[in-house]
């Protein structure tokens, strides 16, 4: 009989990914076309009546952000610009990116594309998708003779 | 004793990225703080010290599902050292879509003086 060593950093790891295969196959590839991940973080909320998707976008304008939705593909994508601070600046701390920003999410198919909203409040940005009216759950009374 | 502030911080949660620079006549701060409310958020002078503090919620309610959560939530808080020739009482801030911007203005002695030649 081997002995293996035992490191439990990799069984967390396989968590992780697994974490990640999950959500992979559920969603289709949240990865963006640059492959920046993590760059532009959001949320997705199941509602009764709607799927919410909040993404922070600090320091983007309104004008800043475009959203579009191909085939059953929200893509949300941005340009974050720094042209507000004059080249002479002298910088104690950069820990802020810049730069282009995007991410796509697969949507699931009870959407109902026509009545789809968005708004950018304190940056972030929200986009509200309202289900299809035979998705949404209903209650049936079922009477007792 | 623990500062209170901190007493609710998620540990996990990486704090809110700064950049900081200076020109001839203000020192800069933007916070990225996407969306704070400006009542959740508090910036005081304590010493040496500005300190930037808040918390930002989460919307849910009971019924919601979260399907994806990338985004952090709770507290959080920041320290800076005031250099010398910051005027400690000419601050101002402001949240620009998301992002709190703090100015501090240099007092006037440390502005560079142009000296002409006799």
């Amino acid at each position: 009989m081997s002995l293996v060593r035992w490191r439990p950093a990799r069984n967390i790891l396989s968590i992780q990914d697994e974490i990640n295969r999950m959500f992979g196959d559920f969603l289709g590839d949240v990865r963006g076309e640059d492959g920046a991940m993590m760059s532009l973080p959001l949320d997705i909320i199941e509602k009764n009546d709607k799927f919410v998707v909040a993404a922070d976008l600090p320091g983007l304008k309104k004008e800043d952000i475009r959203i579009t939705l191909q085939n059953n593909l929200l893509t949300i994508s941005g340009t974050k610009s720094k042209k507000s601070e004059s080249k002479d600046d002298a910088h104690y701390m950069m820990e802020r990116s810049f730069g282009s920003l995007c991410r796509t999410v697969n949507l699931p198919p009870s959407i109902d594309h026509s009545g789809i909203e968005a708004e950018f409040v304190d940056g972030v940005l929200s986009v509200m998708l309202p289900k299809k009216e035979d998705a949404k759950p209903k209650e049936i009374r079922v009477g007792i003779k | 004793m623990p500062n209170p502030a901190l007493a609710n911080r998620n540990p996990r949660a990486p704090q809110p990225r700064v950049d900081v620079f200076e020109n001839d006549t203000e020192f800069n701060l933007k916070i990225e703080i996407p969306g704070a409310l400006k009542d959740d958020v508090k910036i005081w002078v304590e010493n040496d010290l500005l300190i930037v503090s808040g918390e930002k919620k989460r919307n849910i309610s009971e019924d919601d599902q979260a399907i994806i959560s990338e985004r952090n939530f709770g507290r959080f808080q920041r320290s800076f050292r005031l250099p010398d020739n910051a005027d400690r009482n000419n601050i101002e801030a402001e949240l620009q879509n998301g992002v709190l911007v703090i100015v501090l203005k240099k007092s006037a002695e440390s502005k560079p003086k142009d000296i002409s030649i006799k």
